[in-house]
């Protein structure tokens, strides 16, 4: 082969071999454990969606904040990306949260007394 | 630019088949190509950097057969290989002519091709090997794979010289035929449903 992509015969035999077992897929079934997902991620669905704009180390970190909207205490924070524009950081994460919002339109509001918040 | 060097690149292939590298002149590629001598000289400073570049175009279309390698599964993947190789054997008829000679003078396009036939080698066993796998071919050792796969490239390769010699006519038909029938002992009943449907009204 040319100088630039020359490859041994034994990895090429390898390679051949290789190439012949993606024909044959080995079909095995999954297991219910594998759909574990959708129980433990379920709760996500009845979350509402905060965007979080903070500066960290010169740059404005843009975050999600998925809470729920019964159980205060549960909540997740994922970062998504960093912007240098703070302007455009705001505007984004503004994008980010319709996008994963179940509530697209941003109609439904969340009212305080509803959390029924012990002060206690 | 580029068309001119493509012409005299097909010219030379021409007059390599008809007299041999060893026989040609910059004059008769000039006049072949319909151009002058000082325009060859201008885009090739010397023969040997035509038998150079034409070298490299007979590589890159090698390379691109070998790449073709299980794009279809079935024998019907074979049989489009065994017409790629009969075209380029045919095309370049030269090369076999050539082969002594080639060994002597020019020992770097000799290992290069020596790299190129050893990676056909491995394509063949590779693909023996899958159709064993998938039941088209009947369970095989190793050392008879290996032997088969030599016995198949050496029909791919000296299959046109010995038409030549022996004055009989070369057609694609006949030489798949001439490999298929190193093949078909060792076709599973699979494997004979598949050339009996694919592959045989196609030859016979």
């Amino acid at each position: 082969m040319d100088k630039n992509h020359n490859i041994d015969y034994t990895t090429y035999s390898w390679l051949l071999k290789n190439i012949n077992q993606q024909v044959f897929s080995d079909s095995t079934n999954a297991s219910l454990c594998d759909l574990n997902f959708i129980k433990e991620e379920a709760w996500l669905c009845d979350t509402a969606v905060i965007n979080r704009v903070e500066k960290r180390n010169g740059t404005y970190l843009i975050s999600l904040v998925f809470a729920h909207q019964k159980n205060p205490l549960k909540l997740l924070i994922r970062p998504i990306t960093e912007m240098n524009c703070k302007k455009k950081a705001i505007m984004m994460s503004e994008i980010f949260k319709r996008q994963a919002a179940k509530d697209q339109r941003g109609t439904i509001t969340i009212k305080e007394e509803k959390l029924n918040i012990s002060l206690n | 630019m580029a068309q001119t060097k493509e012409k005299i690149l097909q010219a030379s292939i021409v007059m390599f088949n008809e007299y041999g590298i060893a026989n040609v002149r910059l004059q008769h590629i000039a006049d072949a190509s319909g151009i002058s001598v000082g325009n060859l000289a201008y885009h090739f400073k010397n023969k040997q950097t035509i038998i150079d570049y034409v070298y490299d175009h007979i590589f890159n279309e090698f390379s691109v057969i070998l790449s073709d390698y299980l794009i279809l599964d079935n024998f019907q993947g074979i049989d489009k290989t065994m017409s790629s190789y009969y075209f380029f054997f045919e095309n370049y008829r030269f090369f076999f002519t050539n082969m002594f000679e080639t060994e002597r003078n020019h020992p770097h396009i000799m290992r290069r091709w020596h790299q190129y036939t050893n990676r056909m080698i491995l394509q063949i066993e590779s693909r023996i090997e899958f159709d064993i796998q998938r039941d088209a071919f009947l369970p095989l050792k190793n050392q008879r794979i290996k032997l088969l796969a030599n016995n198949i490239w050496i029909s791919i390769i000296f299959w046109l010289p010995q038409r030549v010699l022996r004055g009989l006519s070369c057609d694609e038909k006949n030489f798949k035929k001439a490999l298929w029938a190193q093949m078909t002992p060792y076709l599973s009943n699979k494997g004979k449903e598949e050339f009996a449907t694919y592959i045989h009204p196609a030859i016979a």
